[in-house]
Formats: structure tokens, C-alpha cells, sequence
């Protein structure tokens, strides 16, 4: 257990105090002036500083009404009634060279099969993170370079609402709700199963999983820090329709680009193979999801990206 | 302290100035976003209702912090979300492998928190996912640094005891 309780800088860096207050404007200016010499000369101070405010801008974008808050009821975060994975995929030509590129990437000869023995601790993981209809991490590397540019943020964020009423009650646990998205994360040469509010790195590679209890046309969308939106899933202009499954995987990879910050990712499992550049556009031009169509199922998750760092970067 | 008959609009400017570290720090330690929304719900309601809780003896960012750690601690040890925490399922494709999952881990870290006291779960909810300094959760405690010292021992002790199923 205790390896898994560790600080997340050394103790020389600035807690999250500390720069929570400073983006308030609330530190003294002795505090102040500390504060500025550090970031000065700290990497990883002041990637976690810009991680945080842009939480701050997010969170106003999003949230709930103060009177919606507090009348009673909690309401969704605005644009988030659709639990959308959002994965960014970002424009059209991108996808459509990510496409081209999986395409030439599937009639080449992998290089590593699914399931094949993995190195190191993690096997499950790394079993799950490969399989998926005979693809590669060669070819997710392959659709990654074509997808690298328009990767922007990840998020991940675990509500599961249905459509209808984007109202939760305080009361008994929720439903099992009938899909769920899923994410295994390879950072380097580790996998491991991702979770909301985690930290992922540029350069980490993300494998969805989902379960659902029957067959259902899929999508999955992101919203990155920059509120650029993306496709990740599938590669086409409709959803896809996948089988019913306890932990089914997709079959390609993203990798992540350099943009840091909040990464909202939605997932849609529908009833109908609905059109999904109409959603992405306007996830990205009301930096929340819409409305889902009808017949849908939403699941998101909420990673945040921040820059790789060993120790306390000093520039 | 925040007047009664002012309280419901400065609440709402302080909901949307510091709302985001309270949402951001519920979800570290309740790992679920739902829950992290409730209990955002839950502290600015309670501060309506109820401004006094406020004294003005620390800054608002100190009190949401206390405020935040001590509702989620409690959450933790209610008795539904432990049930969840326990049932949860890490699905690893072959059972008789093990995954490596920080999501594995940090459910059992909440497990840990909501079975120590609370006096010792909240500093190290401070320490380990907040990174604070001794000095600062000394400050925000109220104790001395050498107790927030102490109390870290105690917490790692206590977090033992319950690994070994005391």
C-alpha cells in the first residue's frame, strides 16, 4: 500500500496549496515572491501550476449553476449529461490520414501479435492492451503518427448518465448503467487500468475498453485543454456497431500529443449507427458535449496530462 | 465571517473562484467523479445554510481545503462506498495474472483512509496527494510541525494494522 501513497514532487516543490493560492491571488508577497522563484527554475511546478489553472477554467465551463447546486439537486456539469469519453482526434484530415495510415498499416505484417507474452509486470494488462482483432501496437503507432497532431487533452471522467433528465439525486447507488468505457494506459513500457483524475503523460498510448450488455453502435470523442475536439473511435463518419461484452477492447491505440491540461473523453454507445462529425463539432464549439441523440448511452472519463518528469526538472 | 444576508452572493463567487480545487480534490480522494459532485454539492450547501462554519480565521482556500478532506474522509467511511470500494471489479483479462493498475491501488489506499482515524487519514491525505509541506499541514491542523511528524508514523502504523486485517 505505502508504494502507492508517495508524494507527487519532492519536498523542495510547491504544494497544491500553495499554487492554488497563488492563482487566487492570495498569497502575501513574501509568498508570492517564493513562489516566482521557483516556477522560475521548476519544471514540474509550473506544468502542475498550468494543470491546475486550467482545472480552474475548465470547472467555470462547466459546473453546475450555483442555484441548481444548492437548490436540492445535482445537476450534471453542463455538457457533461452525456458521459462522453472524448478522445481527440481533431481534424478531419487527420482523421482521415489516421485512417489511411491504418489502413496500409493492417496489410502490413504485424510485428508483435496480440497476446503475445509481454515483458515485465502487468501481463493482463498488457494482454488486454494488445488484443483486438490481430492489430499492433506497429499499427497504433502508425495511426498515432497520423492522429499525433490533433491529440490535444484526454479527459476522462467517470459519471455514467443515460439520457433523459441530466439530474442526480442523492440517494441509494446508481444502476449499473448498461455500457461503460474503459482505459488501459501504457507509459512506456508499463500498462496499467486507467482512472478518472489520473495523470497521463505525452507520449503515454491509450487502449479503450468497454462493456456493454448488448450490441450497440459506438463512438468515443474528447475535448482536450485547448478545447479542441477529436474522434478517436471509429475511423468512419457513423458509429461502429461492437458486440456485447464484459471487457471488450477497440482495436487501435492513441498516443498522446504535448498539449497539457484536462482531457474529457466521451463515449456514445447508441442504438443507431448515428453521425459523429455533427457531435465533435459541436463539442467543440460549445467546449461541453451536446445533448446526445436519442437511444443513447453515455460514459466519460477525465485524465489530466501533464508533462513527464523525473524528479524536479530545473531548467 | 460571511454576513447571513450577503452570504448567498459571495458563496456564489467564491463557488466559482475556488469550486474547482474542491471538485479537483474530491475526486483524487473519492475516485469517482459522481461522488466528487455530491460532495461539492454538499459544502457549498452546507455553507449556505450554515455560513457560519466559516469563521474568517484562515482564508477560504485553507477552509475548503479542511472542509473538502473532512466531508470525503467521511464519505469514505460511509458504508456504501466502502461496499463499492470492495466489490469494485479491476477486470484483468486472465484472473490468474495480476494487472498492474494504479486504480487497483488507490482503491485500496481509500480503503486504508476510511478504516484509520480521521486524524490520521486527513494528514496524509495532505502529505501524499496534496504534497504539503509539514509546516503547512501543521498550519492547517493547528498542530506543530513535529506533531504532523508524529502523526505521519501513527498513520503508517495504523495503515499497517489494517493490511494485516487487525
Amino acid at each position: 500500500m505505502m508504494t502507492a501513497m508517495k508524494r507527487n514532487r519532492s519536498d523542495d516543490c510547491l504544494s497544491d496549496l500553495i499554487l492554488d493560492r497563488r492563482l487566487l491571488g492570495e498569497l502575501s508577497a513574501e509568498e508570492s515572491t517564493a513562489a516566482a522563484l521557483h516556477l522560475a527554475t521548476c519544471t514540474a511546478c509550473a506544468e502542475r501550476l498550468r494543470a491546475l489553472d486550467a482545472g480552474r477554467a475548465a470547472f467555470l465551463e462547466v459546473a453546475p449553476p450555483f442555484a441548481a447546486l444548492t437548490g436540492g439537486e445535482v445537476r450534471a456539469p453542463a455538457g457533461t449529461r452525456p458521459s462522453l469519453r472524448l478522445i481527440q482526434g481533431g481534424a478531419a484530415g487527420g482523421i482521415a490520414a489516421g485512417a489511411g495510415a491504418a489502413g496500409a498499416a493492417r496489410t502490413g505484417a504485424a510485428s508483435r501479435g496480440a497476446g503475445a507474452d509481454a515483458p515485465g509486470e502487468g501481463r493482463s494488462a498488457e494482454r488486454a492492451f494488445a488484443r483486438g482483432g490481430g492489430h499492433t501496437l506497429a499499427l497504433a503507432t502508425a495511426m498515432i503518427a497520423a492522429l499525433a497532431a490533433s491529440i490535444a487533452t484526454f479527459t476522462v471522467l467517470l459519471p455514467r448518465e443515460t439520457t433523459g433528465p441530466a439530474t442526480r439525486t442523492k440517494g441509494p447507488a446508481q444502476p449499473e448503467p448498461p455500457a461503460r468505457l474503459g482505459v488501459y494506459i501504457k507509459s512506456g513500457e508499463r500498462v496499467r487500468k486507467g482512472e478518472t483524475g489520473e495523470q497521463v503523460h505525452p507520449g503515454d498510448i491509450l487502449r479503450f475498453s468497454y462493456s456493454m450488455d448488448r450490441s450497440r453502435h459506438v463512438a468515443i470523442l474528447s475535448l482536450d485543454g485547448a478545447r479542441r475536439a477529436s474522434v478517436y473511435f471509429p475511423f468512419g463518419t457513423v458509429a461502429a456497431p461492437l458486440p456485447a461484452a464484459d471487457e471488450g477492447t477497440f482495436p487501435d491505440g492513441i498516443e498522446l500529443d504535448g498539449a497539457l491540461g484536462p482531457e474529457r473523453i466521451y463515449g456514445l454507445f447508441c442504438e443507431d449507427a448515428i453521425a459523429v462529425e455533427p457531435l465533435r463539432r459541436a463539442l467543440e464549439e460549445r467546449g461541453a458535449p451536446p445533448d446526445p441523440p436519442a437511444g443513447c448511452v453515455v460514459d466519460r472519463l477525465e485524465l489530466e496530462k501533464v508533462a513527464r518528469t523525473e524528479g524536479p526538472a530545473r531548467r | 465571517m460571511i454576513p447571513a444576508e450577503v452570504a448567498q452572493l459571495e458563496l456564489e463567487q467564491i463557488y466559482r473562484r475556488h469550486g474547482h480545487l474542491v471538485l479537483r480534490r474530491a475526486r483524487q480522494i473519492l475516485g469517482s467523479d459522481q461522488e466528487a459532485h455530491e460532495a461539492l454539492q454538499e459544502i457549498f450547501t452546507s455553507l449556505l445554510h450554515r455560513p457560519e462554519q466559516f469563521e474568517g480565521r484562515s482564508q477560504i482556500t485553507t477552509w475548503l481545503y479542511s472542509a473538502t478532506t473532512h466531508l470525503c474522509l467521511n464519505r469514505l467511511r460511509n458504508h456504501s462506498t466502502r461496499t463499492r470500494i470492495l466489490t469494485e471489479k479491476v477486470a484483468p483479462v486472465d484472473a490468474s495474472a495480476s494487472v498492474e493498475s494504479n486504480a487497483e491501488a488507490r482503491a485500496h489506499v481509500r480503503q486504508i483512509l476510511s478504516r484509520v482515524p480521521e486524524e490520521l487519514a486527513r494528514v496524509a491525505v495532505y502529505y501524499y496527494l496534496d504534497d504539503l509541506s509539514h509546516r503547512e499541514i501543521a498550519e492547517l491542523v493547528g498542530c506543530s510541525r513535529r506533531h504532523v511528524g508524529d502523526l505521519l508514523v501513527r498513520f503508517h502504523e495504523a495503515a499497517r494494522e489494517v493490511e494485516r486485517g487487525r
